[in-house]
């Protein structure tokens, strides 16, 4: 029988965004209050994160032009969520980084020296040290490189794996180009976080993709690969997802 | 070497017309075409390759009047396992050759199994060809019946235990693979839909139903440099529950 593991959601603060920056064309002009949200995943003898926030709210501040207010409660560090939850950095065995913008991975670091390995698509990795001109404010490497975690800690993939049993990694380029979604085997059925490959519901709900762009035709691709795999959904930034949710995620097919 | 049990599972009959399964020969001929699955048994492990159609109701509504169906009440899988003494909850691991609706139907009473397949036959079943739309329906291999993480996924020759490994055998779908299981009398290939009937393999006759020739061609040279007996997946010279006396592979 296949793995079966428990979920938490954790919120990495929230920021105002424009609502066309989150669906391409839509809504553009309209401001929306949006939370960044990571995962715990706890079951077969493991402790999993994906996705690990922001470093800093003021550098975010300072320096993403497309985000303001950002603001950071006291559990809403990737520190201060762990502690919520009641785990240890050290007793983390997996960090998944869906992709490598700033506010996926500005938590890697305290992982640093520990038994911790940093899943990432080798195409991630590439392009985050050689990112398009659009995209080049969402990446700063010393979040994630050698400076953050020690170079032996990170695992970098090709394509489709098995992690272990009950949790598939599959690319779903498109936001980024070597973005990935986590499938998890949960009680209620295939769990996808699919982080930024559908910022918000809408985006798989109504098939529109983001507006931070790479690649259109991708994006479009990976959504779909996520409805014939997944029943249901953790999205990047989703508000109606609830801080320390654990079940009854949003349904991909109704 | 680790030796496996075989038993054949009948899966109900289609009523069709021969040539669909010999290219070029016998139009219009009628025959009985049997679905054929596999129960297989040894090394602690209970395997089926392929399960057969959904039911004979789901059949007749989504195939219309393509073929005519019939079912005896030991031929739907559940019955069968529990013929054989199974239940389905006990089988460990299922084999799909490929994705056709009369080979994965029953996919959705496996709750404990790993599930192996190629995933160019995955890929291939949401984007078939024009004339094989018919065949396949994702309400019985994805989400709906499968959790995707109980998939294993293959990119070719795969040794799933010792004394029992998939080899892709092409040609009758994109992502079709073989089963050749170690028994006490040798090598036997489970090649289901890459040798509908023995003749194909016996006379050098491609399935009709086909992706592509020089794929299907290549498919029977496999079968021929790794197996001693071949089941073919549509042939009334297999019987039901029948396990041992395969037919046989001339060289």
């Amino acid at each position: 029988m296949t793995s079966e593991y428990k979920i938490k959601v954790l919120n990495m603060g929230s920021v105002t965004v424009d609502k066309g920056g989150m669906t391409r064309g839509t809504d553009c002009g309209t401001e929306l209050r949006i939370p960044q949200q990571a995962v715990a995943i706890e079951g077969n003898n493991l402790k999993i994160i994906c996705d690990t926030g922001v470093h800093s709210v003021d550098w975010v501040n300072a320096n993403v032009s497309t985000v303001k207010d950002c603001v950071l409660k006291d559990d809403e560090s990737l520190e201060g969520a762990l502690k919520h939850i009641g785990w240890k950095p050290e007793e983390v065995d997996y960090v998944i980084n869906t992709h490598l913008h700033y506010d996926h991975c500005g938590g890697n670091y305290i992982f640093k020296g520990y038994k911790t390995k940093f899943v990432i698509q080798k195409k991630e990795w590439d392009f985050a040290f050689n990112p398009t001109p659009n995209q080049e404010q969402y990446y700063m490497t010393d979040l994630f490189n050698h400076k953050a975690v020690f170079p032996d800690q990170i695992l970098l993939i090709d394509g489709e794996i098995e992690l272990e049993d009950g949790i598939v990694l599959i690319p779903t380029p498109g936001h980024t180009k070597g973005h990935q979604s986590v499938l998890i085997n949960t009680e209620e059925g295939v769990v996808c976080f699919a982080a930024d490959a559908s910022n918000i519901y809408e985006n798989i709900d109504k098939d529109i993709i983001g507006n931070i762009l790479y690649d259109t035709y991708s994006g479009f691709k990976s959504m779909e690969d996520i409805r014939r795999k997944a029943e249901f959904i953790i999205c990047g930034h989703e508000p109606r997802t609830e801080k320390y949710q654990t079940n009854n995620f949003m349904r991909i097919h109704v | 070497m680790v030796e496996y049990q075989i038993k054949m599972l009948k899966m109900g009959t289609l009523y069709g017309e021969k040539s669909s399964l010999t290219m070029g020969i016998d139009f219009g001929v009628p025959i009985p075409i049997p679905m054929w699955s596999a129960a297989i048994e040894g090394n602690g492990h209970k395997i089926v390759v392929d399960t057969g159609i959904k039911s004979l109701e789901w059949t007749k509504e989504n195939l219309g009047d393509q073929y005519e169906v019939e079912q005896e009440s030991d031929e739907t899988m559940e019955a069968a396992l529990e013929h054989i003494g199974w239940k389905p909850e006990e089988v460990d691991i299922v084999i799909n050759t490929h994705l056709h609706y009369d080979h994965c139907g029953s996919n959705y009473l496996f709750k404990n199994a790993k599930f192996y397949l190629q995933s160019s036959e995955w890929d291939y079943a949401f984007q078939p060809v024009k004339n094989q739309e018919c065949f396949y329906y994702e309400e019985l291999f994805g989400w709906q019946a499968v959790r995707y993480t109980s998939w294993k996924m293959l990119s070719g020759e795969y040794q799933i235990l010792p004394g029992l490994r998939v080899i892709p055998l092409g040609g009758h779908s994109v992502g079709g693979q073989g089963v050749f299981v170690n028994t006490k009398e040798g090598i036997v290939c489970l090649a289901m839909d890459a040798v509908g009937l023995y003749e194909n393999l016996e006379n050098n006759i491609l399935p009709n139903i086909m992706t592509n020739v020089e794929d299907g061609f290549k498919a029977f040279d496999i079968i021929r440099n790794n197996s001693d007996f071949v089941i073919p997946g549509h042939d009334t010279c297999i019987n039901k529950y029948q396990s041992s006396n395969f037919p046989v592979v001339n060289k």
